[in-house]
C-alpha cells in the first residue's frame, strides 16, 4: 500500500512546493499603467557647485551612456550595501539600448530627465539596476561619461571637457528622497530614477575637508593642473598616465560610487 | 444578617464616592496598557548616532503616503507603535544630510503574538553625516520549526493518500 501512495504523496508534494515559487515572468499589462524612466544629475551639474578644493564649477554638458535598464520588485528588498543580487518577484525592462542623457540639460527647477516610458503591471519596484557604457558614435564615442563646462578660481578659468570611459552595472534599490517612487497603481503613472552625484568625483566645498565625500574626491585642482592655455581637453587614458597613481585611483572609484536612486546608494561594479 | 448589612453599606460608600468623582468638574483620568512598539536606532557605519534623522514610516496599505513622521532622538532612536491590523511590510525610511535609506519590517498575526519579535535597525556610515545602509534583524522560523512544519505538511499528504487508498480498497 505504502508503494503504490507514495508517488502519489511526491507527486502533491512537489505541487505544493512549485505553486510557492514565484513567477518572475512578467504578464502583459491589463491596463494603462505606466513605469517612467528618469535621469537627474541633480543641481550639482545642472546649477554647478563648488569642488572641494574652491574651484567653481559650471557644465554645459553632462553626457552619460545609459544601457540595461531594468525595474523589480524586489523580495526581499534589494539592500546595495549588504546584498549583491537582486531576488526580483517580477521586473520591466525600462531600457534596452543605449541611450546619451545630458544631465545638464535646464535648471534648478528642472525635473529630472525622461529617459523612457513603459506599460507596467502594478506593483512596487523597489530595485533598479543599469548599465553605464561606451558610446559607438557622436560626442560619446567610446566614452561612457563626457563633462563640458568651465571652472573658475582666483581669477582663473579653466574651460574642460573631461571624457571618462568605464562601463559599469550598478544594482540599486528603492528611490530615497522626498517621496517614493516606483509605486505602479492600476491605470497609474510612477517613475524609477537613476541619479549621478557628481559631487563624488571633485569634492563639495559645503562639507568638512574631512567628510569622507571630501576624502575620497579627486577635487578639480589636480586636473587644473593639466590645463594648457586654460584649457582642458583630456581622456581617461591620458589621466591614468598624467595623474599621480593615488590621484587616479580616487578617480575610478569615485567614478564607481557616481550611481544611486536619490539618496540611496548602490552597488557598482 | 449583621455582616450583610455591612457589605451592603461598604457597596454603598464605593458607589457613593464614585458617583462624586463623576460630578467634579476637573477630574481627570490615566490610564494605561502594555503594547509592543518598534524601537529604531539608527547609527552611522563608525558607531556615531544618527541624531535628529528624518523617519517616515510607511504602511502597507498605503505605501505611497507617510502614515508617520517623525526624527530620532538623541540617541539615535525612534519608537512606534504600528497598527498590527495593518499586515504586510512597513516601510522606515531615514534620511539626513542629502543621503538616507529605506528598511521593511514584515508585520504579521506573529508578530503580535511572538513575544521574542525584536526589531533592530541600524544605519551605517559612509561618511560623517551620510546613511549608508540600514540593516535589520528579525526573528523568523528556524530550521528545526521549519522543519517540523514540513514534516506536518507531508505527514498531512500522506494521512489523506491513505484515507482515499482505504475508502477505495473497501469499495
Amino acid at each position: 500500500m505504502i508503494k503504490q501512495i507514495l508517488p502519489l504523496t511526491i507527486f502533491l508534494s512537489l505541487s505544493l512546493l512549485s505553486s510557492c515559487s514565484p513567477n518572475k515572468t512578467a504578464k502583459i499589462p491589463d491596463n494603462n499603467s505606466t513605469l517612467a524612466l528618469v535621469a537627474n544629475g541633480e543641481n550639482f551639474v545642472r546649477q554647478g557647485f563648488l569642488s572641494k578644493d574652491g574651484w567653481n564649477l559650471s557644465f554645459n554638458h553632462v553626457y552619460v551612456n545609459l544601457a540595461n535598464v531594468t525595474a523589480y520588485e524586489s523580495d526581499p528588498p534589494f539592500n546595495a550595501e549588504t546584498v549583491k543580487e537582486i531576488k526580483a518577484k517580477k521586473q520591466v525592462s525600462l531600457l534596452d539600448t543605449i541611450k546619451t542623457v545630458d544631465l545638464a540639460e535646464g535648471d534648478e527647477k528642472t525635473a529630472p530627465i525622461l529617459v523612457n516610458k513603459i506599460n507596467a503591471e502594478p506593483g512596487l519596484y523597489n530595485a533598479l539596476s543599469w548599465n553605464l557604457v561606451k558610446g559607438s558614435d557622436g560626442i560619446t564615442k567610446n566614452q561612457s561619461i563626457v563633462m563640458v563646462g568651465i571652472a573658475k578660481k582666483d581669477g582663473k578659468n579653466v574651460n574642460f571637457s573631461i571624457s571618462l570611459n568605464p562601463e559599469l552595472s550598478y544594482q540599486c534599490g528603492e528611490f530615497i528622497g522626498d517621496e517614493r517612487k516606483g509605486i505602479v497603481t492600476k491605470n497609474g503613472t510612477a517613475e524609477v530614477e537613476v541619479t549621478m552625484h557628481f559631487d563624488h568625483i571633485f569634492g563639495d566645498r559645503n562639507l568638512p575637508a574631512d567628510d569622507e565625500l571630501n576624502v575620497g574626491a579627486i577635487g578639480f585642482e589636480p586636473l587644473a593642473k593639466l590645463a594648457q592655455n586654460d584649457n582642458l581637453t583630456i581622456t581617461m587614458e591620458q589621466l591614468s598616465q598624467k595623474l599621480k597613481p593615488e590621484e587616479y585611483q580616487k578617480l575610478t572609484k569615485s567614478v564607481q560610487s557616481l550611481g544611486h536612486v536619490g539618496e540611496g546608494h548602490c552597488y557598482g561594479k | 444578617m449583621e455582616n450583610k448589612h455591612k457589605y451592603i453599606f461598604i457597596l454603598a460608600l464605593i458607589l457613593g464616592l464614585n458617583y462624586t468623582q463623576k460630578g467634579l468638574t476637573h477630574g481627570s483620568n490615566i490610564e494605561y496598557i502594555f503594547t509592543k512598539a518598534i524601537n529604531i536606532k539608527a547609527t552611522y557605519e563608525n558607531g556615531d548616532l544618527i541624531k535628529n534623522g528624518q523617519v517616515t514610516v510607511y504602511n502597507p496599505s498605503d505605501p505611497a503616503n507617510p502614515w508617520l513622521k517623525g526624527f530620532t532622538n538623541e540617541k539615535g532612536e525612534f519608537i512606534f507603535i504600528p497598527d498590527y491590523s495593518i499586515t504586510g511590510n512597513w516601510e522606515v525610511k531615514v534620511r539626513q544630510a542629502g543621503h538616507g535609506n529605506i528598511i521593511t519590517i514584515p508585520i504579521n498575526q506573529d508578530s503580535v503574538n511572538d513575544s521574542k519579535t525584536e526589531t533592530t535597525i541600524k544605519a551605517e556610515n559612509e561618511g560623517n553625516n551620510n546613511v549608508k545602509s540600514l540593516n535589520l534583524n528579525n526573528t523568523k522560523y528556524t530550521i528545526q520549526q521549519k522543519l517540523i512544519m514540513a514534516g506536518f505538511g507531508i505527514w498531512g499528504c500522506v494521512g489523506t493518500a491513505l484515507y482515499f487508498s482505504r475508502k477505495k480498497a473497501e469499495q
